[in-house]
């Protein structure tokens, strides 16, 4: 994992802003840092030489009012640095809510963009939300110290190479040995670490496994026999990890080592050198206080890239994402009146990544007005057929024509208007029933809405609902069975009012009561309409019965 | 507060690993600071040019220092993490022992409760290593800083402490907070933008079928823009810590500067002790560097912890009762009066339900969902209590038996039956431990899986198709040998396609054993002895099924909305077979059962009982009248029986 992938500059704007503020921060930060080093150093070395060499009383003469605007300086400092932390923090959060936000709407725009895919929405949803929210730290914690981490080494070496070089050379030397151990260390333990967090996910799946099972075990008088050995593989568990962690934490001891003796052998080194006379205490001091500031930053950046790691790993996510298919089809700009027939002629798709076609060599020609009633087995590409007319898959081979025009000469907005869609399982959206129902026609007023839902069959339902057409409907629709759901669907299909009416299964997963009602209400719909009706069971009145996947069986007419 | 104490008093036990990596902790920071003191003091009094010999042991005593803190430092990492792993480890143990005595664990199974009790096991993780431990090292390295600090100088000292303790303890209190705010806030508005996003993403064909994606991107967008104004409002807040704990820093080293220097002047304070004082404030505020964060988490180990407890205090769902063993002979089944609630208050689920199944009869429970069929099956189960009524089986009170006793009796496939990750053999012998290969393999037979006992099934079974899994749920059963077999929605989550074939075959594996199917479906009810509407909690109707399918009410209703249904799916068995549902499934090495396989059992059972010549119920209902006339009419449904 890069330390700042590149990508993020180049997609997200106010990651580049961020990083100038974070520099500029970190710049401020830097000098204040040597400021206070040297204004500290000064009044030590000072205040000790107005006591004298020997500890004799005072013939130096520097008492506190000579010292007192130094030490004024260093409270100025430490005011300085307080409001500096302050606003690099607060602005860095700022600016990372903004990078969020830039990077969620384009991951937003670019799912949304053309027909809808088979990606897995629940987990696009937890990237956008908690997955880029862990950029936080990232944006806010990891990437301002990561300037901090290459400017104050080299600030602090241009200041120890001028008061003492040899220092400044034992600094220089074991600094970049920082980095490289950590590399080593990590390429030694990177195949390793892998390993075991594979056995660790395994192990903790067992966990999971025998608490989701637990009604299961239950039964066959297992429950209590299955706690020995919950205790037996949470103590492997444990044992993996431990394995992981001890060589997880070697490279944190590497760096604490490194950074500790150096520290060391520098004070060591100067305070020799000062009892030698080759360097006076003010210099030995600086050096002193300045050595480990030198290191910290790295220390840091070495703690906080962990905490980001997840921020990054979603960033990464969320690039896999963009760079993958947008999805846009070919956009014709025709448009057509939805009253011709439907003619399908010679039609195949493949989806992508699958060898054998979701449906070959297809023709059916369904006259305006017609209903068609389209049975046949699972697989056998039903769906298929209603989703070539949704324009949510292209023919791979044949077309599709719709009196007489191409459908993939038409403008697919412009088309679906044309349309109303009873989906096997629809989707309802957290806003109220009579917003849900008005889905496919903002506009539409009260009345209409009321009877559209009559229609359906839904009105009694709604009624029922403490606040009517008002009552929201919560996530998913989760006020509603699956046949209520199913209904609302219908008053969309109502409200809709298209020329053309596609179902696919509409009484799927139903209870019989439910069933009928969604039955009564499919044939009000198809009254006058072109419907084509996707079903197992052939309990439908319909003008035909196309049975898919088998050799083509046009039934008798009603 | 309570639930946090709590989660300390978990870690009681390894009470002497914690104390270790206190210390360790606690020797690690010393290291640190004692390095910058020692360095000092080495510097100052290098100043005054005394023989080599004076210091000697400050350089040796420094390199050491050098080295020790990166030592300590690990073995305390290594140490805590370890006391807290075992600490885990009893956490989840204790958990585990707790829901299984709690048992139906429907309670916790709502959404994604299980995983998070997973994830809250690892807060007694979080909080032992990052909340617990470092404040504790912090205080003991603090109080030595302070010690030190007072005896070069008794203000400095003084001041030193109040440094630490603000930086150390209000402002990380302070932070935290005042973090709580923007939490909250945050949180409102990404809930928001979660439901519009899921909405968006779930919804997206249904957006863009009726041309309102545009709209519902302009949502996300504005839940989007709520979030960010937030964040950023909010950001000032957040930083507030940060600078403060700078800040507290910054002016402790300047009054210990102005402190000390005064005291120079004044004579009480030596040079040495003054650079030894001043480099002691400026090095002593890594000891409370960790603890912000350790505050900043505390809320949610807080919230973790809370729901840990929740399920670790809940009390069993069963009452104790004897463990006086229920034998399974067989023996008639007799329901009476039953009445259960959820909870005081509530409507009953059942109320007062009767119910008989004799001796190796088929008896089916049908109704809409929420009629309580499925609280009779955990009744069964022993899952739950009866509030009134009784349950024997021949002549013992099911529910005054402790629940393995009444367990060794009744079982069957409860609903969403759990296939554990493991091999079918370990599976299967989740029933009956000590069964040899060849039972095994019989009792697949009998259920027609052909499987290999080798065969793993993956997570939930996810290597199976659905109908297998039901099979060998079965399968499970059976070897129990129950006096009384539950089948509680066996085909629930089915293909309709497989439904019924499904469902044939296990009432075929379950002949001649008392069996009692509970569904919302009316497919296999047909060939049951006997069937109950249940409804309110209520049996409504009962009788064979030729007599319900020629008696007004719900059993005719929904027969008749099943409609030629169920005889175009039979159609459909006979020639697509079951093999269909499965193809998209990665299966290697396992097989379906094989569609052509000749079935003479399951023929012969189907025509013993009155109710099953005519094994569709009898359509009559308009929707059947309304139906196009291309269906063949009921009555050929039976060829199969006529053999």
């Amino acid at each position: 994992m890069k330390p700042l992938d590149p990508r993020l500059l180049r997609t997200a704007s106010a990651v580049r802003a961020h990083l100038l503020v974070a520099g500029a921060c970190a710049a401020g930060l830097t000098g204040l840092i040597l400021l206070q080093a040297w204004l500290v150093s000064g009044t030590v070395a000072r205040a000790t030489s107005m006591v004298g060499a020997a500890g004799s009383a005072s013939d130096a003469g520097a008492g506190l009012p000579e010292l007192a605007l130094a030490i004024a300086a260093v409270g100025a400092v430490a005011v300085a640095r307080a409001v500096l932390a302050y606003g690099a923090e607060a602005a860095a959060l700022r600016s990372a809510a903004r990078a969020k936000s830039q990077l969620r709407r384009q991951l937003v725009a670019h799912v949304t963009s053309g027909p809808p895919t088979q990606r897995n929405a629940g987990e696009l949803v937890t990237l956008a939300t908690r997955g880029l929210d862990a950029l936080d730290d990232y944006f806010a914690r990891y990437l301002p110290q990561l300037v901090l981490a290459v400017l104050v080494p080299v600030a602090v070496l241009v200041v120890v190479v001028r008061a003492d070089w040899i220092s400044a050379v034992v600094i220089a030397v074991t600094l970049p040995l920082i980095p490289l151990f950590m590399a080593l260390v990590g390429m030694h333990t990177q195949a390793r670490t892998n390993r075991q967090w594979a056995l660790l996910n395994r192990l903790g799946g067992h966990f999971l496994d025998v608490v989701e099972g637990l009604p299961t075990l239950a039964l066959f008088r297992r429950a209590k026999a299955e706690a020995a050995l919950v205790r037996e593989v949470t103590d492997q568990h444990r044992e993996a990890t431990m394995g992981t962690l001890r060589i997880a934490f070697l490279s944190a001891f590497v760096l604490e080592v490194l950074a500790t003796l150096s520290v060391a052998i520098v004070a060591v080194e100067v305070g020799l050198r000062l009892m030698n006379g080759g360097l006076d205490l003010r210099t030995a001091l600086l050096v002193l206080i300045l050595a480990p500031e030198a290191y910290l930053p790295l220390r840091e950046v070495g703690a906080r890239f962990h905490a980001s790691m997840e921020g990054i790993a979603a960033a990464e996510q969320v690039f896999t994402v963009l760079d993958g298919p947008g999805g846009a089809t070919g956009h014709g700009a025709g448009r057509a009146a939805g009253t011709g027939e439907l003619r399908f002629s010679d039609v195949a798709v493949t989806y992508p990544g699958r060898d054998r076609p979701a449906l070959d060599g297809f023709d059916l020609v369904v006259p305006a007005g017609e209903t068609v009633l389209l049975t046949g087995p699972s697989g056998a590409g039903k769906s298929t057929l209603l989703s070539l007319l949704l324009r949510f898959v292209e023919p791979t081979r044949g077309r599709v024509t719709v009196g007489g025009t191409d459908l993939a000469a038409l403008d697919p907005d412009a088309w679906r208007r044309e349309l109303a869609w009873v989906p096997q399982d629809p989707h309802l959206f957290d806003d109220t029933v009579a917003g849900n129902i008005r889905l496919g026609a903002p506009d539409a007023s009260d009345a209409q809405v009321r009877q559209a839902a009559e229609l359906a069959e839904l009105g009694e339902v709604v009624d029922a609902l403490p606040q009517g057409y008002a009552t929201r409907l919560g996530e998913r629709g989760a006020r509603l069975s699956a046949g209520q759901r199913q209904r609302v669907a219908l008053a969309r299909a109502f409200l809709r009012d298209a020329p053309i009416v596609l179902l696919d299964e509409p009484t799927a997963h139903l209870d019989p009561e439910n069933a009928a009602a969604v039955r009564r209400a499919v044939a009000r719909l198809a009254e006058g309409r072109t419907a084509l009706v996707v079903a197992h069971d052939e309990g439908w009145s319909a003008d035909r019965i196309v049975r898919v996947g088998a050799p083509l069986a046009a039934v008798s007419p009603r | 507060m309570g639930a946090v104490r709590r989660l300390v008093a978990l870690a009681r036990p390894r009470g002497v690993r914690f104390g270790l990596g206190v210390v360790l902790g606690a020797l690690a920071t010393a290291s640190g600071v004692g390095l910058l003191i020692l360095a000092a003091w080495l510097i100052a009094t290098a100043a005054t040019h005394p023989g080599i010999t004076a210091l000697s042991v400050a350089v040796v005593l420094t390199r050491a220092l050098g080295v020790s803190r990166g030592v300590t430092r690990y073995l305390e990492r290594v140490v805590t993490h370890d006391a807290a792993l075992r600490t885990l480890a009893d956490a989840r143990s204790r958990v585990y022992a707790r829901l299984a005595a709690t048992e139906p664990v429907r309670r916790f199974r709502s959404g994604d409760l299980v995983t998070r009790l997973v994830s809250d096991t690892d807060s007694v993780q979080d909080l032992l290593v990052r909340g617990l431990t470092p404040p504790l090292s912090a205080l003991l390295v603090g109080s030595g800083v302070v010690v030190v600090g007072t005896a070069l100088l008794a203000e400095g000292g003084m001041l030193l402490a109040a440094g630490l303790l603000l930086a150390g303890l209000a402002v990380p209190l302070l932070a935290a907070a005042a973090g709580r705010g923007p939490g909250r806030r945050a949180a409102a508005a990404r809930g928001e933008l979660s439901t519009a996003l899921v909405d968006t993403l779930h919804g997206a064909p249904d957006l863009i079928a009726y041309g309102a994606m545009d709209r519902a991107v302009a949502r996300v967008d504005r839940a989007d823009a709520d979030l960010t104004r937030v964040a950023r409002r909010d950001a000032g807040l957040l930083g507030l810590g940060a600078g403060a704990s700078a800040l507290v820093a910054g002016l402790t080293l300047w009054g210990t500067l102005l402190l000390g220097v005064a005291a120079v002047a004044d004579g009480r304070l030596g040079p040495i002790p003054l650079a030894v004082l001043v480099l002691t404030a400026l090095a002593a505020f890594e000891i409370v560097a960790p603890l912000p964060g350790a505050a900043a988490r505390l809320g949610a180990i807080r919230a973790s912890a809370t729901r840990l407890f929740d399920v670790l205090d809940t009390p069993p769902a069963v009452r104790p009762a004897p463990d006086e063993p229920v034998p399974a002979a067989a023996a008639p089944l007799r329901v009476r009066g039953l009445r259960v609630r959820y909870a005081a208050g509530e409507p009953w689920a059942l109320d007062g339900l009767d119910l008989d199944v004799p001796p190796g009869a088929h008896v089916a429970v049908v109704g809409p969902s929420g009629a309580g069929k499925s609280t009779l099956a955990s009744v069964l189960f022993r899952f739950r209590d009866a509030d009134a009524g009784t349950v024997e089986l021949g002549e013992h009170d099911l529910l005054h038996r402790s629940p393995d006793a009444v367990r060794a009796a009744v079982s069957g496939v409860p609903q969403d039956p759990h296939v554990f990750d493991s091999t079918v053999r370990e599976n299967l012998r989740l029933a009956r431990p000590a069964a040899t290969d060849d039972e095994l393999r019989a009792v697949l037979d009998r259920v027609r899986l052909d499987l290999d006992l080798d065969d793993p099934v993956g997570s939930h079974g996810r290597r199976l198709s659905g109908g297998m899994r039901q099979r060998l749920a079965l399968a499970r059963a059976l070897l129990t040998e129950p006096a009384l077999l539950v089948l509680d929605e066996p085909t629930a989550h089915l293909d309709p396609d497989t439904r019924d074939v499904v469902l044939d075959d296990l009432l075929a594996a379950a002949r001649g054993r008392s069996t009692l199917l509970i569904t919302h479906d009316l497919a296999g009810t047909g060939r049951c002895d006997t069937v109950y509407v249940v409804s309110g909690g209520r049996v409504v109707q009962h009788g064979t099924p030729r007599q319900l399918a020629d008696r007004h009410g719900w059993y005719r209703d929904a027969a008749g909305a099943r409609a030629m249904g169920c005889c175009a799916d039979r159609r459909g068995d006979l020639s697509v077979a079951t093999g269909t549902p499965d193809q998209t499934r990665p299966r290697p090495k396992l097989r379906a059962p094989p569609p052509a396989r000749a079935r003479p059992p399951v023929r012969s059972d189907q025509c013993r009982s009155p109710g099953s010549t005519n094994r569709g119920p009898v359509p009559s209902d308009s929707a059947a009248a309304r139906s196009p006339s291309s269906r063949p009419p009921p009555a050929p449904c039976s060829p199969r029986c006529s053999s």
